[in-house]
């Protein structure tokens, strides 16, 4: 049994449907991300974690125990806010133990716990600071403080590094997953960035309309995404065209058939295929192989994007190590040793 | 924002009851008994009304000087908003406050600190009376001019303190922008700084409009044969012509009312706030030449000595024994003979007393039922919400002797199961009248402050485990207190030293500083009347600094 259960949420505000019918379950000690594009309701569907909404079906479970009907003071859910919601009148220990002080905890055993909890956020040393005396990256660490002082069942977390710069934003969420593995909690992280969701989820929802479209480990989400919305939302993707001849291989081209992989049965009929850079490489134009023309190169450090028009005029995506000049012929195809492109049905999703 | 709970929706619609008989039930049941109801529709009192020129009179001056005050404040206020916020001169910044200081004193103290500094015998007047050897004062202190000059001196300060406002929250690189597509100065003033200091400058002049349609001191002690609508409802109530009374509080309530719309209409015209960050104002210019900065400074202290004259002079008024000045440049005695009658009579004390305890009273009424109906008029929003905001702000745009005139009406009935009670003649009625006329200043600026609360901070406290009593003690109160502080010290100001509603409503026991500061001066018992005036003024100036060391922290 999982420790915390969401079944059959739904939720509108208005006209407007923003959860339709999700279901999802956390084991204890594990991060879930919920990952989507804005408007996919995941941070409405965090807001009824916390009891903030009101779904108008569905049951929020934790242990088995229904805690659809408890305020959100009496669930004892710890939330990480968007812009930290920090008090601004109080010091930042006053900050952290204001969940314990709200309980009735004082005195020692209130400072030991701020002290504990400064310590592991690593801001020993600041108790007495003004909130606008301390740097962003330190405020996002406060506001994890305060949500880890009660020692809550569960830490939500709302897009929590969104207001960091990029490099303070790596170092943070470092810091914020080794937390969460130290304190061993259960938590839900929202998020909109594909990146921030591999590097902490355990398990990752990607959320779109209302629904979840898929939910996995990050590796499962990027190499074998059930829909092309999934594909595209993940990572860089190339679309083909082609046709299924019912024993796993796509036509793609007159002379130029490719093996693909599928959930179900082997395609027969019209599919799009999914080209991730890099599973292609480049190879002398010649038969067997996809031909095009590089139109641009782009070097981005560790690898060079090579963008190739095909004859049909659709855009491939390669990387590669050598660098073609712009504007040579030259062939795709897929890279041997890696799982084989995946293909779905024309019309199986919004591509 | 946490949805509402269903307590909170009973409580708003029981706020929302008590609200609507305090302030809307008056004035219906004003406009009500002036058409005849309940006994048949009659329209003979707005017959009367409409047949007689001096009624017509009266609206058209409460309109025109309305108006005129709009335009003479603008005239002041603007230019000087101006000055203070984009020019650096010696002195600004105790000129800065010393500005707004005629915003800060009830009006009563204000027009008799005039009438004592440029009345026919005041200081100034007999000073050039003097020295030109006159021997008739060279000016008389009533009529229109009179009256315009007052509502000029008190209601720039709106102008003055809205530019200055909207100026400070100006984004300078929309000048920057400005210039660099080869704006000239005056191009860039009428097509970029004025439009965006547009919705600040029709607040300005709908609040000046609706201060000066309401004024009550300056016309009723200056006005002398020049009626308009408030002196016109009170001389209509004292004389006992009820009926004439109550079609003329409907008039004028019509005309507030009328100045709103029309006002709200002209303001929704066009966006003006940028969307996307704001960027920082422009810095202060500090004025180079020598010449310009002397220049500024004493233009600076010449204005600031014409604003406290008046004030000054009031005091020194508060000094003068009764007869010992008679036809004196200056006055040849001065003693605190005055401070100590009053202090040695009880009954002259009762009026401070009451005063004091009304105003104390009535703001903290106000505070409470003000605070709770902003927050939930923002928790409950929809229809309830609306009518909450409603209700807060009727009393804001109703000129204060329409209110009096319609609770004197409505109170003065006993028919408890209809919600009337004959409270007039006892001693809750100022207090109730003071709390209806509070309620939009303790309202209105928690519900700025509540808006501008970031209501995420209620939610971290809740997911927190915090329950309502704690958050509210120790997140929301704290927050809000400045808000609060605001609106509290404006409205014990305003009812401190109300003579508006007073005037209408008083009994003997309750009369208040400025019904006295009245009878004083009618009998002729000036240095009294200035020593309450100096009472109020300082009370008033006190709180104004206090609540100002607060905005600061």
């Amino acid at each position: 049994m999982s420790f915390l259960r969401l079944d059959d949420i739904h939720k509108s505000f208005g006209e407007q449907v923003v959860l339709a019918g999700i279901s999802l379950a956390v084991e204890e000690a594990q991060t879930l991300v919920l990952l989507g594009p804005s408007g996919s309701g995941k941070t409405t569907l965090l807001r009824i974690l916390a009891g903030f909404e009101r779904p108008e079906r569905g049951r929020v479970e934790i242990d088995g125990r229904d805690v659809g009907g408890l305020k959100p003071a009496r669930r004892n859910f710890g939330m990480v806010f968007q812009h930290y919601a920090l008090f601004p009148h109080l010091t930042v220990a006053q900050n952290i133990g204001f969940g314990l002080a709200a309980r009735g905890t004082k005195g020692p055993e209130l400072d030991s716990r701020v002290g504990e909890m400064l310590e592991l956020v690593e801001l020993a040393g600041f108790e007495a600071r003004a909130i606008h005396e301390i740097s962003g990256g330190q405020q996002q660490r406060v506001a994890l403080a305060r949500a880890l002082a009660p020692a809550p069942r569960v830490l939500l977390l709302d897009e929590p590094l969104s207001n960091l710069d990029p490099g303070l934003r790596e170092r943070t969420r470092r810091q914020l997953r080794s937390v969460l593995r130290r304190v061993g909690i259960t938590a839900i992280w929202v998020t909109h960035e594909q990146q921030e969701a591999f590097d902490v989820g355990d398990r990752i929802a990607l959320l779109d309309d209302g629904r979840v479209q898929q939910l996995g480990t990050a590796e499962d989400l990027y190499a074998r995404p059930v829909s092309p919305f999934v594909a595209d939302f993940v990572g860089h993707s190339s679309w083909l065209r082609g046709r299924g001849d019912g024993t796993g291989r796509v036509v793609l081209a007159p002379g130029v058939s490719w093996e693909v992989s599928c959930d179900g049965d082997p395609p027969a009929g019209e599919v799009d295929i999914l080209l991730r850079p890099e599973d292609a490489r480049l190879v002398d134009p010649a038969a067997g192989a996809l031909v095009g023309t590089v139109r641009q190169t782009r070097f981005v450090g560790h690898t060079t994007y090579v963008e190739v028009e095909l004859a049909g005029g659709a855009l491939v995506l390669v990387t590669s190590v050598h660098v073609p000049a712009r504007e040579t012929k030259v062939g795709v195809e897929p890279l041997g040793g890696r799982p084989s492109p995946r293909a779905f049905e024309r019309g199986s999703g919004d591509r | 924002m946490m949805s509402p709970s269903r307590a909170q929706k009973w409580l708003g619609i029981g706020l929302a009851a008590v609200l609507a008989w305090l302030v809307g039930y008056p004035l219906l049941i004003t406009l009500a008994e002036a058409l005849g109801l309940p006994a048949a529709l009659d329209l003979g009192a707005f017959e009367e009304f409409a047949r007689r020129p001096d009624e017509w009179l009266a609206l058209w001056q409460s309109l025109w000087i309305s108006v005129a005050s709009v335009l003479l404040a603008a005239v002041i206020g603007v230019p000087l908003g101006f000055l203070f916020a984009r020019n650096e001169f010696p002195g600004r910044r105790l000129l800065g406050s010393l500005v707004i200081l005629p915003v800060a004193l009830p009006p009563l103290v204000g027009v008799i600190a005039f009438l004592f500094l440029y009345g026919e015998s005041g200081l100034l007047t007999r000073s050039v009376q003097l020295v030109l050897g006159l021997t008739s004062a060279p000016w008389r202190l009533d009529g229109p001019g009179a009256i315009l000059l007052v509502h000029a001196y008190s209601m720039y300060v709106f102008f003055y303190l809205f530019t200055r406002a909207a100026l400070a929250r100006f984004d300078a690189s929309v000048l920057e922008a400005a210039a660099s597509l080869g704006a000239g100065r005056r191009r860039t003033m009428t097509r970029v700084t004025l439009p965006l200091l547009m919705p600040a400058l029709v607040g300005a002049a709908l609040l000046t409009f609706m201060t000066a349609l309401g004024s009550f001191s300056a016309p009723y002690l200056f006005g002398g044969g020049f009626r308009v609508m408030p002196t016109q409802i009170v001389v209509s109530k004292l004389n006992g012509q009820l009926a004439m009374a109550r079609v003329e509080t409907v008039m004028l309530a019509g005309v507030a009312f009328f100045g709103l719309w029309l006002v709200r209409r002209l303001d929704s015209g066009g966006q003006t706030t940028a969307g996307g960050v704001r960027g920082v104002a422009p810095g202060r210019r500090r004025l180079q030449s020598p010449g310009a900065r002397v220049a500024a400074a004493v233009a600076g202290w010449a204005l600031a000595l014409f604003l406290l004259l008046p004030h000054m002079t009031l005091i020194l008024i508060s000094f003068v024994p009764p007869v010992s000045w008679t036809t004196e440049f200056f006055p040849p005695v001065l003693n605190g003979d005055n401070y100590r009658t009053l202090l040695a009579e009880t009954e002259r004390l009762r009026p401070v007393f009451n005063s004091l305890w009304m105003a104390l009273v009535a703001t903290a009424v106000a505070l409470g039922l003000g605070g709770l109906a902003a927050r939930l008029t923002l928790v409950l929003k929809g229809r309830l919400g609306r009518s909450l905001e409603l209700l807060l702000a009727i009393p804001w745009a109703i000129p204060g002797t329409v209110f009096a005139v319609a609770l004197a009406m409505t109170f003065s009935v006993r028919a408890a199961w209809m919600g009337r009670f004959v409270l007039v003649g006892t001693v809750w009625i100022l207090p109730l009248a003071y709390i209806v006329r509070s309620l939009p200043l303790t309202g209105r600026s928690a519900l700025a402050g509540l808006r501008q609360f970031d209501t995420r901070l209620e939610e971290a406290a809740a997911s927190l485990g915090a329950g309502w009593s704690y958050t509210w003690r120790r997140v929301i109160l704290p927050l809000l207190k400045p808000a609060l502080a605001a609106g509290a010290s404006l409205a014990f100001i305003t009812t401190l030293g109300d003579f508006v509603t007073s005037v209408v409503l008083y009994t003997y026991d309750t009369r208040p500083v400025s019904v006295e500061i009245l009878s004083s001066l009618r009998l002729q018992d000036t240095g009294v009347a200035a020593v309450y005036g100096v009472f109020l003024m300082v009370v008033s100036a006190t709180i104004f600094l206090l609540w100002g060391r607060q905005e600061d922290v």
